[in-house]
């Protein structure tokens, strides 16, 4: 895959949606490509992370293991990003990511990533607003849960 | 250290400054000699008349009588440069000897300074007392005793020498001697004092400039720019005023001595001239006095500046002393076995305050080879108990006992057998073997020094350091019962299997490349090791993993220069960039018609580059990054590229094409991406040269397609006979791991795990996460075998990967005790004892042996805190 479909791909994903055509070019020069074989993990909950990845082709599925049980929470496909926590803080990767077919990512460790944004300002205020809307709903999907739990052992 | 620079330069140089006197001694009847050999040949051989003359034993014509009274004063001329030349090289060997005692001295005092005092010391200021302060120290006090004497005899042997003919004259040379020694200083004392104010007044200008630059929003905000200003113009008007009196002083102190220096011959011409015309006087003893005035002023002046550096130079050597000399300084401690012993502490409180994160009137007892957890936050007095217990925090208040002894020191007395390993461990830059052995470091090497340690041994004993070679292997194996380094590296081994960081290592060990002459065991095994490899290639799963060396195809994950020349230099450093450089290589492009396609793909790349960053519109070293090229080349390619289009790569110089070239040589398909190597026909092209070129005789090169060991690429490359796929390298299980078991199954993965135990971490870790750090701090613990292991926030968690590390401390260490730092409740049930820490306070001792009374029970001082967060929130079952 080239670099101009490449950073065309990361254009459209959520987290680099504003950011200037050439920077992505350049953010799609500095990541690393990997390609992962059906059945093959991406990345495994509980593991350290250091890198985000870019789906740019294949379809893989998002599982969650909750005591010894995996579920399946999501599937995604191209332009789609996993691991993003990972660039910003140590965490854990929070969950498992499995591929359905073989699948081609970008691979944006944090060290390049930190390096860009020290570069670009306007990329990390992008980055910002986009986790801030994360932020926001995962609030609001938490508090939602709690309402829900709260409902079901008066309920109980 | 020395009082005083005087005493310290006696001390411990007092043979060679007696040496230096000597020679100094020895020059002055040289001088004198020098200064009366043409005397006598103005009168005695010009103006003489009585000839032949006697020289020594010859009787001599005028002419000879003249060459010979040439040839004696070039012969004393060229003794007394040589006793010069050897005065001041045995003063500057003197003087260097000095300094790095100095240097060496602080630097010892300061690795024994108490923790307290190390912690209060900004690492700036030992480097800038060890690097600048005193540093003229070494160039002054070399001449501390031989200037004087010195500069003194010359000057006397000039005075003597002028008085000798003639009194008068003598006086009058010297006359204005003490108007120079009593004025001249005195200007020096206020351009010294002047100097002290410029400094205090750069760095008052300093913080305020860094002040003001911190605080420039609030400055434009508050439209306090005005102000500012005046304030820096009035700290450059007083700096300027400082600036301008130093120098007007200055050259008043060069005026005074240039008049006195020059108003003297005035009275040697007048006088001096009456007294030859009168005849009361010859001229040769005129010419004589004229030769020695013109020589007194250069040692005058060196007294002079002596007098001045003396003052500032030994008050440099006193402010040294008195911040790191002798009394303040605590002696090593004793050491003390805490094997088998209970630690008590007895209402301790840290040197470091409660509300700092100190601890207070704390009692607890370790008993040996029990679990103990400290539970509570980090900052509430927790972090500062482990580092307490670790020896690292003074206690205050209080006392600890162990065995029969009581005292405040005893842990510091015991770190020896205590290990402590905190969640940001310190981490050497060095190899990972290295890290490990740390805590195990005897006193003296192993083994003797290599033939030409034996110079820099004379010269560490000539200077109070120690002699000892660093190079050399310092572990202390019969401290933990091992007996030499490979029963270690087994050891090792086993630790890091325990604490989980084998695979890294492993793979750490699969990625260097190893000396082959040096070790060719090594690559015996690697050549075994690629034997099963090849074996078992398609069981592992490998076959999609790597890339192999398929001498007809185009290679993806390799440079161009590697699929051209099918193979690699011996040497790292001989790589793509360095190939492109070698005539041979040039004249096998050519031949082989490849030179222009190559030139033309560097165009290509360097365009493309160029495209990208400057669409940024700016300078950036992002592309540093890439490997490719360094943003300062950018520069040349950016001046290539348009000559390169004109008129094309055919018509370029040599070196510009060869720059092309080279960078074309480094570009890898999968890692760049760049999209010129994409074009089919081009890499048939490339495959097509491949052959052409298989000829080509380079120099210390290594084929791909060769049986033997590729010392140009490393052990996993070897292994494998391709290279791990750049795309595949987040495959779940590695193919390093898949390396690991199949190798292990033969038996054949030691070589790699020593490799890699001696592969280097980088800058203080820099290539390890910090849970590999904490790891191999844990391993370094636990390879010392201590008799207290202190473990704050690391390997407490309730996860599998921390059971196992816990399972495996308990069982390298049976017999230690070991304490955990943590607020995970969870780990209370695995624990003999619980201590509870909050707010700098023990809030509760519980512990599941009823013989733990002997320990002292609750504290009873320990107030119920306030504040709510203080007290361990209890789990819910159900969490």
């Amino acid at each position: 895959m080239t670099l101009s479909r490449e950073s065309e791909i990361l254009g459209r994903s959520p987290l680099f949606r504003g950011v200037d055509p050439a920077q992505l070019r350049l953010l799609a020069l500095m990541a690393e490509n990997r390609t992962f074989h059906r059945g093959e993990a991406l990345m495994v909950q509980g593991e350290d992370g250091n890198a985000a990845l870019v789906i740019l082709s294949g379809e893989a599925e998002v599982l969650l293991r909750v005591d010894g049980i995996e579920t399946q929470v999501a599937r995604i496909g191209p332009t789609e990003i996993v691991g993003e926590m990972a660039l910003l803080s140590d965490a854990r990767r929070s969950a498992t990511v499995r591929a359905l077919e073989t699948v081609q990512v970008l691979r944006l460790d944090r060290a390049t990533l930190l390096r860009l944004l020290r570069e670009f300002p306007g990329m990390s205020l992008e980055l910002l607003r986009v986790m801030a809307g994360r932020l926001e709903r995962t609030t609001q999907e938490l508090a939602r849960a709690r309402a829900d739990l709260a409902a079901r052992t008066a309920a109980g | 250290m020395e009082k005083t620079l005087l005493r310290f330069v006696w001390v411990h140089s007092r043979p060679d400054q007696i040496l230096i006197v000597l020679a100094s001694l020895v020059s002055f009847p040289l001088i004198l000699a020098s200064l009366y050999v043409p005397k006598i040949i103005v009168n005695d051989a010009l103006r003489g008349t009585e000839f032949p003359q006697t020289f020594l034993w010859l009787r001599l014509e005028q002419i000879e009588f003249l060459l010979a009274l040439c040839g004696s004063l070039l012969l004393l001329i060229l003794l007394n440069n040589a006793v010069k030349y050897y005065i001041n090289i045995q003063k500057g060997l003197t003087g260097e000897r000095l300094l790095r005692r100095v240097r060496f001295t602080v630097f010892e005092r300061v690795t024994r300074m108490p923790l307290s005092r190390l912690r209060a010391t900004s690492p700036g200021e030992v480097v800038q007392v060890l690097a600048a302060e005193v540093e003229p120290i070494g160039g002054f006090s070399g001449a501390v005793i031989a200037t004087p004497v010195y500069q003194g005899g010359q000057l006397l042997v000039y005075v003597g020498f002028i008085i000798a003919q003639d009194p008068v004259l003598g006086l009058a040379a010297i006359i204005l001697f003490p108007v120079q020694a009593y004025v001249i200083p005195k200007i020096q004392r206020v351009v010294i004092g002047l100097n002290r104010s410029r400094i205090r007044n750069t760095r008052e200008m300093t913080s305020e400039i860094s002040e003001t630059v911190q605080g420039a929003e609030a400055m434009r905000l508050s439209g306090a720019r005005a102000w500012h200003l005046a304030r820096m113009s009035d700290r450059l008007y007083t700096n300027f005023r400082i600036r301008y009196r130093i120098f007007v002083l200055k050259f008043a102190i060069k005026f005074a001595n240039n008049v006195i220096n020059h108003i003297t011959p005035f009275f040697f011409y007048g006088f001096g001239g009456y007294l030859v015309i009168e005849g009361r006087m010859d001229l040769g003893a005129l010419v004589a006095i004229l030769a020695a005035y013109k020589d007194i002023a250069a040692p005058w002046r060196e007294l002079l500046t002596y007098y001045q550096s003396y003052s500032d130079i030994s008050t440099r050597y006193e402010a040294v002393v008195e911040s790191y000399g002798a009394d303040r300084i605590a002696d090593l401690p004793q050491p003390l076995t805490l094997r088998g012993e209970t630690i008590v502490l007895e209402r301790v409180t840290s040197d470091v305050p409660r509300d700092s994160g100190g601890v207070e009137g704390v009692s607890l007892a370790l008993r040996p080879g029990s679990r103990v957890l400290i539970a509570g936050a980090e900052d509430g007095g927790r972090a500062i108990l482990m580092r307490l217990l670790a020896g690292a925090v003074d206690v205050a208040a209080g006392e600890v006992r162990v065995g029969g002894e009581t005292g405040r020191d005893l842990l510091t007395r015991g770190s020896a057998e205590i290990a402590f390993v905190s969640r940001t461990p310190h981490i050497l830059t060095g190899t990972i073997r290295e890290n490990v052995a740390y805590s195990l470091l005897g006193t003296e090497p192993n083994g003797a020094p290599p033939p030409d340690h034996a110079a820099r041994e004379r010269e560490a004993r000539i200077t109070g350091a120690p002699p000892e070679d660093p190079h050399l292997d310092w572990v202390d194996y019969p401290r933990i019962g091992i007996e030499g380094p490979e029963a270690f590296d087994h050891r090792v081994i086993e630790v890091m299997e325990a604490v989980g960081l084998l695979r890294e290592v492993f793979a750490r060990g699969l990625s260097t490349r190893i000396d082959t002459a040096a070790n060719p065991e090594i690559a015996r095994a690697a050549l075994d090791a690629r034997a099963v490899v090849r074996e078992e290639r398609a069981a592992m799963g490998l076959d999609d993993m790597v890339e192999h060396w398929a001498p007809d195809g185009y290679l993806e994950n390799a440079s161009v220069a590697e699929n051209l020349f099918f193979g690699v230099p011996d040497k790292p450093l001989a790589r793509n960039p360095g190939l492109a450089g070698l005539p041979q290589v040039r004249r096998a492009l050519a031949q082989a018609g490849i030179e222009m396609e190559l030139a033309e793909i560097g165009l290509e790349t360097a365009e493309t580059l160029q495209d990208l960053l400057g669409a940024l519109g700016r300078d950036t070293t992002l592309i540093d990054q890439l490997g490719l090229v360094q943003q300062a080349e950018m520069e040349e390619f950016a001046r290539i590229i348009p000559i390169a289009r004109r008129r094309g790569v055919r018509r370029l110089g040599r070196a510009d094409r060869e720059r092309l070239v080279a960078l074309a040589f480094q570009l890898v398909p999968l890692r760049h991406r760049l999209g010129v190597l994409d074009a089919p026909e081009r890499r048939a092209r490339l495959i097509a040269a491949r052959a052409r070129l298989a000829g080509t005789a380079l120099p210390a090169f290594t084929r791909f397609d060769s049986d033997g060991y590729i010392p140009g690429l490393p052990v996993i490359e070897n292994i494998l006979q391709g290279r791990p796929r750049l795309d595949r390298r987040d495959a779940i299980p590695p193919i390093e791991a898949r390396l690991e078991e199949a190798m292990r199954a033969h038996d054949l993965h030691d070589f790699v795990i020593a490799a890699g135990l001696r592969t280097d971490v980088g800058l203080s870790g820099s290539t390890l996460s910090p849970s590999q750090k904490r790891r191999l701090a844990l391993a370094r613990a636990i390879t010392a075998s201590p008799a207290l292991l202190l473990l704050d926030g690391v390997a407490d968690e309730t996860g599998e990967a921390h059971v196992t590390l816990r399972t495996a401390i308990a069982r390298l260490l049976p017999e230690a005790t070991v304490v955990f730092g943590s607020m995970n409740e969870a780990l209370v049930p695995e624990m003999d004892d619980v201590i509870r820490i909050a707010n700098g306070r023990v809030a509760e001792t519980a512990g599941s042996d009823p013989d733990a009374s002997a320990s002292p029970g609750p504290d009873t001082e320990a107030s119920p805190d306030p504040e709510p967060d203080a007290a361990p929130e209890p789990r819910s079952a159900t969490a």
